[in-house]
């Protein structure tokens, strides 16, 4: 419900289901806080958000509040400016100043600290206090976070994400009064797989990015550019900050109906593969030899020349460059790089994608009831597990409602709800990350997890009283059903939302799938890859971006004539092949990826190193055009080859879209440190900015205000990641399957005998990170 | 003077067990109402008697017990909770009462857990009190062989059990909300009011949680009746209440008194006047968290509303007597500490404005304080008083301050000028 509040005087729109601090701040108001957080809810601990409200138009005196604790009404009247309000909230900063160390010139978050920039709004400057500080020992909290305890000001923001948010126990807070710490019981690696977010939930330096403080530099010198996680099939957007050529770090980039606000560590930490030693980047021939690129080029132009070309795709490379690929050899010869069993989950689930409504991760954390059938989600998709754990954790509605409690009122509904939870019921094979907050468990074979699904789907249609989990989903408004693990229960899992929402329930299908682009590939119609094998005797086989090796391939491939493998890290594969060419990654190209909810997300190149190599599409390019396959002036630009994508491939024509914003985004910060040029430490002239012409974000610090793509946030007074909270959010992505097909038939169960599953195999990207490597070994 | 929270209570002798208390007229008033009185009526007889809650708060438990929902709207547990974490400094009152005359409480409890619908009690004891705890823990146990306790008690349909919880030694743990979330397991930190326990209480369900006092008043009401209990106090109060003196007096202890008796009777009467040598300066008149009265205004009556109109609390009615010869920077710098270190650490004004309190109190007693402190102290009354912070555990600590502050500010500045403690 829309209404009006009045804030020292102006009138300011609000929402009744907001509290007065994010009124305010969405109004654009500054109102300091600390123990507040937008995902987290109130609590009211920190007492840094007060301001004065009135009781009536007679109300002079007025009486201080917390804005994060007081719900707005229509009419109300609020004062930020009060001078008793403004004189609290600069003692309040006065007060956890007493023990913060100052040590801003030394800590990683100074310059995009949100205890800073509360400081500076309330105006406080001196300190009074004169006593010894308590001080405190730090822990080695593992190879991801770095420990400075010194540095905390008590806002409960770690422990409430650690443990209420994401579930963890090996997390805490201990002791009392000055001497509260948050820590663990002992020293040792955070066992939560979103322990990373604490970096950027805790609003100053106790948590810092420890691989980022080996390579640190400050958030304005560091160029920063949108991008999409590479390391599943969620596509959280993230920004991707460099500075000199090199990778520096990946945080976090606001996308609501997505990751929100939180990463999970795998694509936090992962991104170091990119600086791996096993990152390919000479192109060579099959002695080893080190070739130029261009004659990389040249020699791939030749085999594609030759006879009987077969190319295999990957569901690690963009659309983009799957397209090449095909365009190149041909859509007869064009393989999808995934092992059968794969592909046969890919080819269900946009078969189901595309007649029944796809959750995005937000409807996921936002559904009354969660049916999850067979895999477990935390090391296929783990932002999504995440958001499954708030589906089950989140206090219900009408609970709340007949408590009258709001939902942002994060202490009163949990002791509301003590513990009663929405319903999350798990069908596996095996034990997952779920399981503590689920309702129902059952465990059994994966065939029979998938004969479940379809016989809930026809308990649910038959309106049979007697299953708990047909029930459970009938009564539900807005139930989700995640599955993954195999094609029949996929098709099953479709079942049962095609009856459900043939009985007028909402509810929506979530698939689990392995890879940043295992939907683009699957849309792309390839052929599956056991039918190359016959084939590949004496041929030319073109591997673009995959470890073959990974996907059942064997001793075969010892019988082709020629292997091509593309790709930008030193695979097996690459070791086999008769020549390999190093290609550019995500990180350093532009590109495009669509996540497990049909979502076509672009990310652009973000590092521009000296000895950058070119997206694998470009390389395909211009092989093409020197072997003469496609014309010269073919897909000259990004956008070029986008076009022509769309025409020949309708389901995925909706990449093409433009992207949101009419001007340039710059990815260079202003030079608030009063450098002049960029690299001044090496040479105090300006260097000509580097050129890329394909993307809509410039490389130099010139360009458009905020809009969605803004890699970094700033607000004025606001340097921490937190103006986010200050800034519209943008405009919507673009989906794939938008429209579902009311009264679709049911699927029929795929005949007998199913296919063995192989054993998964750890995602390959991230398994090269030092950091990860570190992690594991922890 | 009718006295009946202490009359089963002899100095040197130990309370009465079961069988002796029901010779004293104990658990009359259980067999008069459990399945013969409507719940609502005994509610009805608690608010009209005026009783007000005497863990410092002087709420009036009759509306407190009206603020729970009824059975039919609100199914599932209900609680009724005994704080007996008696931690403020100065304050024995409870104590006396538990190890004095536990069957008191136990009647107390089932009493009042019948008339709020409640089928469990806890009774949440300061850990330290390892006597009442044996003792409350053999109450329960002849209370529940004898048939009191159980199902269906007197073939009345009441259910009742109760548990006594030791507390693992925190002061917050007095403040109602912190001491569920302590029972629960959790932190000890206090909640978000509202909602109130009433509604929300412990696991979510409707609870209410009185002070030992305010529950042992409960049988002799509820036998009694509202007119007999009004009619106990002086000069238009109602009932009698546990009061007690501490320091340099000749008889320091608890005593029960009508509720209204003076201030200056109280000292000079029952707790035997000042000890040679000593002078009387100042009082706080309920515990640690209210504030002084100078010996001009202690003819003031012992009650919560004469109490506010002096701008003070009744708090718990134990109070500490401050003498001519003990420095009063030294005396609030100590109770100062006491609030420090009892910070649970939730919210920030306390957690990190009362250390600096007590560090600077500290400094200006040694001789160190500086210029700006008295300044700095006065900001503080108001930065950690009422309203701005999370609970009532910082402005309890400030009420002192605050008026030691107005009081002894010839003694401050001293201090501070002369580089010294005048009292040392």
């Amino acid at each position: 419900m829309e209404l009006n509040i009045v804030v020292d005087g102006v009138v300011v729109p609000a929402r009744a289901d907001a509290n007065l601090l994010e009124t305010c701040l969405s109004a654009g108001l500054d109102v300091p806080y600390f123990c507040w957080h937008p995902a987290l809810g109130s609590v009211g601990s920190c007492r840094q958000c007060a301001v004065k409200t009135f009781r009536g138009p007679g109300d002079e005196a007025g009486q201080i509040v917390m804005a994060c604790m007081t719900p707005v009404t229509a009419g109300l009247r609020v004062s930020i400016a009060d001078e008793r309000a403004a004189a609290f909230r600069e003692s309040v900063v006065e007060l956890v100043l007493t023990n913060h160390p100052h040590d801003c010139p030394v800590c990683e978050v100074g310059g995009e600290c949100h205890l800073q920039d509360m400081t500076a709004l309330t105006g406080h400057t001196t300190r009074r206090d004169r006593f010894a500080k308590r001080t405190h020992l730090n822990q080695n909290l593992g190879p991801f976070i770095k420990h400075e305890m010194n540095r905390c000001i008590g806002c409960y923001r770690c422990v409430r994400f650690y443990r209420d948010y994401a579930g963890g126990d090996d997390f805490g807070v201990f002791g009392a009064n000055r001497q509260v710490y948050f820590g663990r019981a002992a020293d040792g690696a955070l066992e939560s797989e979103f322990a990373g977010n604490l970096v950027e939930v805790c609003p100053t330096g106790v948590f810092v990015d420890k691989p980022f403080s080996t390579v640190f530099r400050r958030k304005w010198d560091m160029r920063s550019t949108p991008s999409v996680c590479p390391h599943c099939a969620v596509g959280c957007n993230i920004t991707v900050q460099e500075r000199g050529g090199k990778f520096r770090r990946v945080v976090n980039r606001y996308n609501a109906t997505l990751n929100g606000y939180f990463l999970c560590d795998r694509g936090r930490f992962g991104t170091g593969f990119i600086e791996s030693e096993r990152r390919l980047r000479k192109s060579r021939n099959r002695a080893g030899q080190v070739m130029s690129h261009g004659a990389a080029v040249d020699a791939l132009a030749a085999v594609l020349q030759q006879e009987r070309v077969i190319g295999i795709g990957s569901p690690r490379a963009s659309v983009e460059s799957n397209y090449a690929l095909r365009q190149l050899v041909g859509a007869a010869n064009f393989y999808a790089g995934v092992s059968d069993y794969d592909g046969a989950v890919m080819d269900a689930a946009v078969a189901a994608m595309r007649v029944t409504p796809v959750a995005t991760l937000q409807d996921s954390e936002r559904a009354d009831a969660i049916l999850l059938l067979g895999d477990d989600p935390l090391p296929v998709a783990p932002r999504l597990a995440l958001a499954l754990r708030q589906a089950a954790e989140r206090p219900p509605a009408e609970l709340l409602a007949e408590r009258q409690i709001p939902a942002w009122h994060d202490g009163a509904a949990r002791t509301a709800a003590a513990g009663r939870r929405n319903a999350v019921m798990v069908v596996s094979v095996a034990p997952t990350w779920l399981d503590d907050v689920a309702r129902v468990t059952v465990r059994d074979t994966a065939e029979a997890v998938a004969r479940l699904a379809f016989a809930v789907a026809d308990c649910v249609s038959a309106q049979d009283g007697t299953n708990e989990i047909a029930s459970t989903l009938r009564d539900a408004k807005a139930p989700v059903v995640v599955a993954g693990g195999s094609a029949a229960l996929v098709l099953g899992a479709a079942n049962i939302v095609l009856a459900l929402r043939r009985l007028g329930v909402a509810a929506r299908l979530c698939v689990l799938l392995p890879e940043a682009n295992s939907v683009g590939l699957a849309l792309m119609q390839a052929r599956p890859l056991r039918d190359a094998w016959p084939l590949i005797e004496d041929a030319q086989v073109v591997v673009l971006e995959n470890d073959v090796f990974r996907r059942g391939a064997g001793a075969e491939i010892a019988a082709v004539k020629a292997l091509v493998v593309l790709d930008h890290i030193d695979t097996p594969a690459v070791q086999a092949a008769d020549l390999a060419i190093a290609v550019g990654c995500f990180a350093d190209t532009d590109g495009t990826f669509v996540n497990m909810e049909g979502r076509a997300q672009t990310f652009y190149k973000a590092i521009f190193g000296k000895d950058d190599t070119p997206a694998s599409w470009a390389v395909l390019r211009d092989a093409g055009i020197a072997a003469g396959f496609v014309p010269a002036d073919a897909w000259a630009t990004h956008g070029a080859l986008l076009d022509a994508l769309a025409a020949e491939i309708p389901a995925l024509a909706l990449c093409n879209l433009p992207p949101p914003h009419g001007e340039q985004l710059p990815t260079q910060p202003h030079r608030f440190s009063g450098r002049t040029a960029m690299d001044a430490q090496f040479d105090v002239r300006e260097p000509a900015p580097p050129a890329h012409a394909d993307s809509p974000l410039g490389t130099t610090m010139e360009g458009a205000a905020q809009t969605q793509l803004a890699p970094l946030v700033w607000a004025p007074g606001w340097n921490s990641g937190q103006a986010v909270n200050k800034l519209p959010s943008g405009a919507p992505d673009v989906f794939l399957f938008e429209n579902p097909v009311p009264d679709a038939p049911f699927f029929a169960m795929p005949p007998l005998p199913w296919p063995e599953r192989q054993p998964d195999r750890p995602e390959e990207l991230s398994a090269l990170s030092s950091a990860i490597v570190a992690r594991r070994n922890a | 003077m009718e006295l009946p929270l202490t009359r089963n209570i002899r100095k040197g002798e130990a309370p009465l067990d079961f069988a002796g208390y029901v010779r004293a007229g104990g658990y009359a008033a259980v067999r008069e109402t459990l399945g013969r009185r409507a719940p609502a009526d005994v509610v009805r007889e608690v608010a009209e008697s005026g009783l007000g809650g005497c863990g410092g708060g002087g709420f009036p438990t009759g509306r407190k017990w009206q603020a729970m929902p009824s059975r039919a709207a609100r199914p599932g547990p209900r609680y009724f909770i005994v704080n007996a974490d008696e931690m403020e400094p100065g304050t024995f009152k409870d104590r006396l009462l538990l190890e004095g005359d536990p069957h008191q409480l136990i009647e107390g409890i089932i009493l009042s857990a019948y008339a709020v619908e409640a089928d469990t009690a806890y009774i949440f004891v300061r850990g330290e009190y390892v006597k009442a705890i044996a003792l409350l823990e053999q109450a329960v146990a002849e209370t529940q062989a004898a048939g009191l306790l159980g199902e269906n008690i007197l073939a009345s349909g009441f259910d009742l059990s109760i548990h006594v919880h030791a507390g693992a030694g925190r002061y917050i743990c007095g403040e109602e909300t912190a001491l569920l979330n302590s029972l629960e397991g959790k932190r000890a930190i206090p909640r978000a009011k509202p909602p109130l326990p009433m509604t929300t209480g412990l696991w979510g369900c409707p609870t209410v949680v009185n002070n030992v006092e305010t529950v042992c008043n409960i049988p002799h009401i509820v036998r009694n009746g509202a007119d007999w209990y009004r009619g106990l106090g002086r000069d238009g109060e109602a009932g009698t209440k546990i009061f007690g003196v501490s320091g340099r007096v000749k008889l320091p202890g608890a005593f029960e008194l009508p509720m209204g008796t003076p201030m200056r009777e109280m000292i000079d009467e029952h707790a035997g006047g000042m000890k040679s040598g000593y002078a009387l300066r100042a009082v706080l008149p309920g515990g640690a968290s209210t504030g002084f009265i100078m010996e001009r205004d202690i003819d003031v009556k012992m009650s919560f509303p004469a109490m506010a109109a002096l701008g003070n609390r009744l708090g718990t009615g134990t109070a500490i007597v401050l003498d001519d010869r003990t420095c009063p920077i030294g005396f609030l710098a100590n109770l100062q500490h006491f609030f420090a270190q009892e910070s649970c650490g939730w919210c920030a004004p306390c957690r990190d404005g009362l250390p600096w309190v007590e560090q600077t109190l500290k400094a200006i007693e040694a001789g160190r304080g500086v210029a700006g402190d008295l300044e700095l102290l006065s900001e503080m009354t108001e930065n950690l008083g009422p309203g701005r912070t999370f609970c009532a555990l910082a402005p309890g600590a400030m009420a002192s301050l605050q008026t030691g502050l107005a009081f002894f500010r010839e003694a401050f500045e001293s201090h501070i000028h002369a580089r010294a403690c005048p009292w040392n």
